[in-house]
């Protein structure tokens, strides 16, 4: 019992963490984007506008929740809430620390995958139910995205399952200090590339956000939603940025350990906490993503999937051929 | 419980996530609904088309193209969780292991060519 009490408490930590990120993520958004085009972004609530999400979060609950007459009742109500569920759930697998994660499972990476697929029927379901031209074409749309990267993504991430031998994700963190570089975005710096980029493709960000295109969608599968149904659907997407953030800290950037080489000339850097390196990490990511939606056009529909099959599949498979050659020669 | 069943404890923080989130989300939703106000009006319910009224079917029929892509998925996806076990075990695998699995992948590899031949990947067509 007491470790069920113990188990809950983590948890609870863990989620209202991720989700203090979030809030804050859409204010750094805003922000960062402001700076980029010689704004001042949110200024008014609080200092600097610092309490913009907290108000943002407080207003969304006073706003009216419109079903559309159209909609296939049921289905619309519980989409937002799938999506919201197969996303937070992946933070159970993730290490944050050497001996910090919730659930220390041997198929962590594998469960990781399964549930963003898993998510992805929400935004279907979300989009068909809608019963609008605009949310059945995003929803399709997403769908299509989606399943393009996801094998780019699956094919990225083999190469690191072969390198490590595990699909632990705290092995894979370990394994990765024992190699000379210590990171394995160096030795599989194509798996990486392709990693970085599918990963955007999943979370349908910019320059692939185009299920949510609002020059030609409205808003795809969001235009039917209101009120805290679609503030689900906003933190989905933002959790989904921070699972893609840790997994690539954890798979290619070395998670909470730094380099061997690092410690050998400034050995006092062990003293640093893992959770400070991880952290960094995911926070450099972050800032990518919103660097890269202030920076880039949006990219065609046809030339998102053009990427995805025609460029990113054919490296993937390089990247893993690579691996397994240069781990076979030196067995 | 007969001595020796097997019990997934592993997986009780994955349990107790799921209930977590689905509490918070299906809480919010409650919150939402007793603060919210709720002024009835006719045209808040219709379909989103711009200020026009909706006009057709809503879920007209789509381009073929995004159901090719999904059977398309199948067999890549299929590919690479045949890939997983592979790289798990590759360390205990004999060179015939290792080599069959090359030969897999080359396989795939000739049909994904011979769809790009075909133009399946295509979406603009002459």
């Amino acid at each position: 019992m007491m470790d069920f009490l113990f188990i809950f408490i983590k948890t609870a930590v863990v989620l209202s963490i991720v989700l203090f990120h979030v809030a804050y993520t859409t204010y750094a958004e805003r922000k960062i984007i402001g700076r980029a085009q010689a704004r001042m972004g949110p200024m008014e609530v609080g200092p600097h506008g610092l309490l913009q999400p907290i108000a943002d979060f407080i207003k969304i609950f006073f706003k009216e929740d419109i079903v559309p007459a159209n909609a296939e009742r049921f289905i619309f109500k519980i989409a937002p809430i799938i999506v919201l569920v197969f996303t937070l759930v992946n933070l159970s697998v993730i290490p944050f620390d050497r001996n910090f994660m919730l659930a220390d499972l041997n198929i962590g990476l594998l469960f990781i995958l399964a549930m963003a697929s898993l998510s992805v029927y929400g935004i279907i379901l979300a989009g068909w139910s809608s019963n609008s031209k605009y949310s059945f074409l995003g929803g399709i749309r997403s769908a299509s995205q989606v399943l393009s990267y996801e094998i780019a993504l699956g094919l990225a991430l083999a190469g690191v399952v072969l390198q490590a031998g595990s699909l632990n994700l705290r092995d894979i963190v370990l394994s990765q200090h024992e190699t000379v570089f210590g990171v394995y975005a160096i030795p599989q710096i194509i798996g990486f590339v392709v990693f970085v980029i599918a990963a955007f493709a999943e979370t349908n960000r910019a320059p692939f956000d185009l299920p949510e295109a609002e020059t030609e969608l409205v808003a795809g599968y969001l235009t039917e939603y209101s009120a805290f149904r679609y503030a689900l659907f906003f933190l989905g997407e933002y959790v989904a940025m921070y699972v893609m953030a840790f997994l690539c800290a954890i798979c290619f950037l070395g998670g909470w350990t730094i380099p061997k080489f690092i410690t050998e000339i400034l050995p006092f850097l062990e003293k640093v906490p893992g959770i400070i390196w991880f952290a960094i990490k995911v926070y450099v990511f972050i800032f990518l993503y919103i660097w890269v939606r202030a920076t880039l056009p949006r990219y065609r529909f046809d030339q998102l999937l053009l990427i995805g099959w025609k460029v990113l599949i054919p490296l993937g498979i390089l990247n893993l051929l690579i691996i397994a050659f240069i781990k076979r020669l030196s067995l | 419980m007969e001595p020796g069943t097997y019990v997934p404890y592993k997986y009780l923080p994955v349990l107790i996530l799921l209930s977590i989130a689905t509490v918070f989300g299906v809480g919010g939703l409650l919150i939402n609904r007793l603060v919210a106000p709720r002024k009835f009006n006719p045209v808040k319910f219709i379909a989103y088309e711009s200020g026009n009224l909706p006009s057709g079917e809503p879920r007209e029929r789509f381009f073929i193209g995004f159901f090719l892509l999904a059977i398309l998925f199948v067999v890549f996806d299929v590919e690479v969780v045949f890939i997983y076990p592979w790289a798990v075990s590759f360390d205990s695998l004999s060179l015939e292991g290792f080599w069959v699995m090359i030969v897999f992948i080359l396989l795939i590899l000739i049909g994904y060519v011979y769809e790009v031949l075909t133009g399946a990947l295509t979406w603009h067509r002459k």
